[in-house]
C-alpha cells in the first residue's frame, strides 16, 4: 500500500518536539537545495566571496533560516506552489544585492506572511556606516519584488559594529489571475 | 515487581456525533458518552454546540471512562461532524499551478457558504475561516480536495478539548479523515467509496491515487441522487465499490445486482446502536495514526465503564 497522502487539517496548531524539528531541517535543507540551484552560477560563489568583515564594497553574507514555527506553513506554501524556490532565490538574490559599502548582512530568515506569493525576510545586519541603513532601505524600496520594508530593532555595540534587524516583505510568484 | 516506568501520555481521539461523544484512546478502547439530542448541530457556518460546557463535561466523563487520568492524557484530534465542513473537489492542475488552483478553490468554497473571498484580504480570510486540503496525484497531475469551516464553529469544538485540558492536535471532519488512507488503497486502479451517514452521504472515486470525483450530499427526500443513483452516475462503471456506513448491506445488494463489484465489511453495517459507528471509528483510527500514535483496531464494544448512549 502506497503512502497515504497528508489528510485535512482544520486546527491552527503548529507540530511540536521532534517533528517539529524534523521539519524546521527538511524545509532548511530544502530551501539551501532551491537557492543554490537557481543561483549557483553567480549568488552562492559572490557571496562566499564577499562574506567576511564588513568590507567598503558591502559584501553580503547569508545563511538561509526558517524558523522552526514557520517552518511547517513554508513547507505548505512550497508543496502548494505559492511560494515557489526559484522566484524566492531570485529575489532574495536582488534584495542582497541591494546591501550598500558599510552593510554587512549576517543572517537572512524568511517566514510566510500570510498571503499567497509574498513573504517576510528578516535580516540582520552589522552596520559601520549609519546612513548604509537608509542606503539599505532606499534600494530596497526600488526593488520591484518588495513591496514594503523597515528596521525592527537596532543595537549598539561598544567597540563594536551595530547590529540592526530589518525585515521586508517579498513577492515571490506571479500575481494571481 | 514495581513498574519504574512512569505513565506516559497518549493522545486521544474524540468525534462529535449528534448524540453525543466518542472518546477512543490508543489502546482500542472507547467511550460514548450521550449529550441531549440537539447538542450538536453541525453547520459550517453558525455555533455548532448548543451547551460546549455541557460537551465538555461530557468529554471528562468520557476520558475517566477511559481511565484516562489528567497525566496521562495527551493531544486530541479531534473528528468533527461531516456537515460542520463545506468540502469540494478542484480542478486538476499541474507543475507550477498549485497556488492559483488552491486559492480558485478556497474562494469557491467560501462562495458556496455565502461569502466573497475576493472582498477579503488574506488576514480577514485566516480568521474568518479554516482551510484545508487533501492533495493526491503525482507531481504532473494532481488534485485538491477542499474543505473549509468558519473559525468560530472550529473553535467552539477546539475550547471543548481544551476545557478538558487536551491540546488539539488535529481536526478534521468524519468522511473527510478516511479519505487519505482509502486514496493509498487506489494506487493501483480505480475504486469508489461511499459513506453513507444517516442524513447525508459522501461519494468519491479514484484512479491511480488520485482523487477524480467527491460529493457530499444530503438525504433530502426530493434530491434526485441518492446513493444509488450517485454511484450509477460515476463514469467508472467497472471500478471496485467500497460501502461503509448505515445501511451499506442493502446497498451493496442493490448494486450487486446491478452488476457492480462490491465491497461492504460486514462490521460496517451500523446495525448495532452499542457498536462504534465505523465511520467515526475509522476516522478516529486515522487522524489518532496521523499524529503519530499507533492506534491497536478499536473494541467493538464501548469500555466496561462506559454508558452506550
Amino acid at each position: 500500500m502506497a503512502h497515504p497522502p497528508r489528510g485535512i487539517q482544520l486546527a491552527r496548531t503548529t507540530p511540536t518536539g521532534l517533528l517539529r524539528a524534523t521539519e524546521a531541517v527538511l524545509v532548511a535543507a530544502l530551501f539551501v537545495a532551491a537557492w543554490g540551484a537557481a543561483s549557483f552560477g553567480r549568488t552562492r560563489t559572490e557571496i562566499a566571496a564577499e562574506s567576511g568583515p564588513a568590507s567598503p564594497t558591502g559584501g553580503a553574507t547569508s545563511t538561509l533560516a526558517a524558523s522552526p514555527d514557520a517552518a511547517g506553513a513554508i513547507a505548505a506554501l512550497l508543496e502548494a506552489g505559492v511560494v515557489r524556490g526559484p522566484r524566492l532565490s531570485h529575489a532574495l538574490d536582488r534584495a542582497l544585492a541591494a546591501a550598500p559599502p558599510g552593510f554587512r548582512i549576517t543572517s537572512i530568515e524568511v517566514r510566510p506572511l500570510g498571503r499567497p506569493g509574498v513573504v517576510e525576510a528578516a535580516v540582520a545586519a552589522e552596520v559601520t556606516s549609519e546612513p548604509a541603513v537608509a542606503a539599505f532601505l532606499a534600494a530596497l524600496s526600488r526593488e520591484a519584488a518588495v513591496p514594503g520594508s523597515g528596521v525592527i530593532t537596532e543595537t549598539r555595540r561598544p567597540e563594536r559594529a551595530t547590529v540592526v534587524r530589518i525585515t521586508f516583505s517579498l513577492a515571490t510568484a506571479e500575481p494571481a489571475p | 515487581m514495581t513498574r519504574l516506568r512512569r505513565a506516559s501520555k497518549q493522545p486521544v481521539g474524540i468525534a462529535f456525533l449528534r448524540g453525543g461523544l466518542l472518546v477512543a484512546a490508543v489502546s482500542g478502547r472507547w467511550a460514548r458518552v450521550p449529550l441531549p439530542a440537539d447538542a450538536v448541530r453541525p453547520s459550517p457556518t453558525e455555533e455548532n454546540l448548543a451547551a460546549p460546557a455541557e460537551a465538555a463535561r461530557a468529554l471528562r466523563a468520557g476520558l475517566r471512562q477511559l481511565g484516562m487520568s489528567p497525566a496521562r492524557r495527551g493531544d486530541a484530534v479531534l473528528v468533527l461532524p461531516d456537515r460542520a465542513v463545506h468540502a469540494g473537489l478542484g480542478a486538476p492542475f499541474g507543475p507550477g499551478r498549485g497556488g492559483p488552483s488552491l486559492r480558485r478553490l478556497r474562494a469557491g468554497l467560501i462562495a458556496g457558504l455565502g461569502g466573497r473571498s475576493g472582498a477579503m484580504d488574506e488576514g480577514e480570510l485566516g480568521a474568518r475561516f479554516r482551510f484545508g486540503t487533501l492533495l493526491s496525484g503525482s507531481f504532473r497531475r494532481r488534485t485538491a480536495l477542499g474543505a473549509v469551516s468558519g473559525s468560530r464553529v472550529v473553535r467552539q469544538y477546539e475550547a471543548v478539548a481544551e476545557a478538558a485540558g487536551l491540546a488539539v492536535r488535529w481536526v478534521d471532519a468524519a468522511s473527510l479523515s478516511v479519505l487519505p488512507e482509502w486514496l493509498a488503497a487506489t494506487a493501483s486502479g480505480s475504486r469508489v467509496l461511499l459513506l453513507l451517514h444517516r442524513s447525508h452521504f459522501v461519494v468519491a472515486a479514484a484512479s491511480g491515487g488520485v482523487l477524480s470525483r467527491f460529493r457530499m450530499k444530503l438525504r433530502a427526500a426530493l434530491d434526485p441522487a441518492p446513493p444509488l443513483q450517485a454511484v450509477r452516475l460515476l463514469p467508472d462503471a467497472e471500478a471496485p465499490v467500497e460501502i461503509r456506513g448505515a445501511g451499506s448491506a442493502e446497498l451493496a445488494e442493490a448494486l450487486d445486482h446491478l452488476g457492480y463489484a462490491v465491497e461492504a465489511p460486514a462490521e460496517a453495517n451500523g446495525a448495532e446502536p452499542e457498536g462504534l459507528p465505523p465511520i467515526e471509528g475509522a476516522a478516529l483510527q486515522a487522524l489518532l495514526a496521523r499524529v503519530g500514535a499507533r492506534p491497536v483496531p478499536p473494541a467493538p464494544r464501548p469500555h466496561a465503564d462506559g454508558g452506550s448512549g
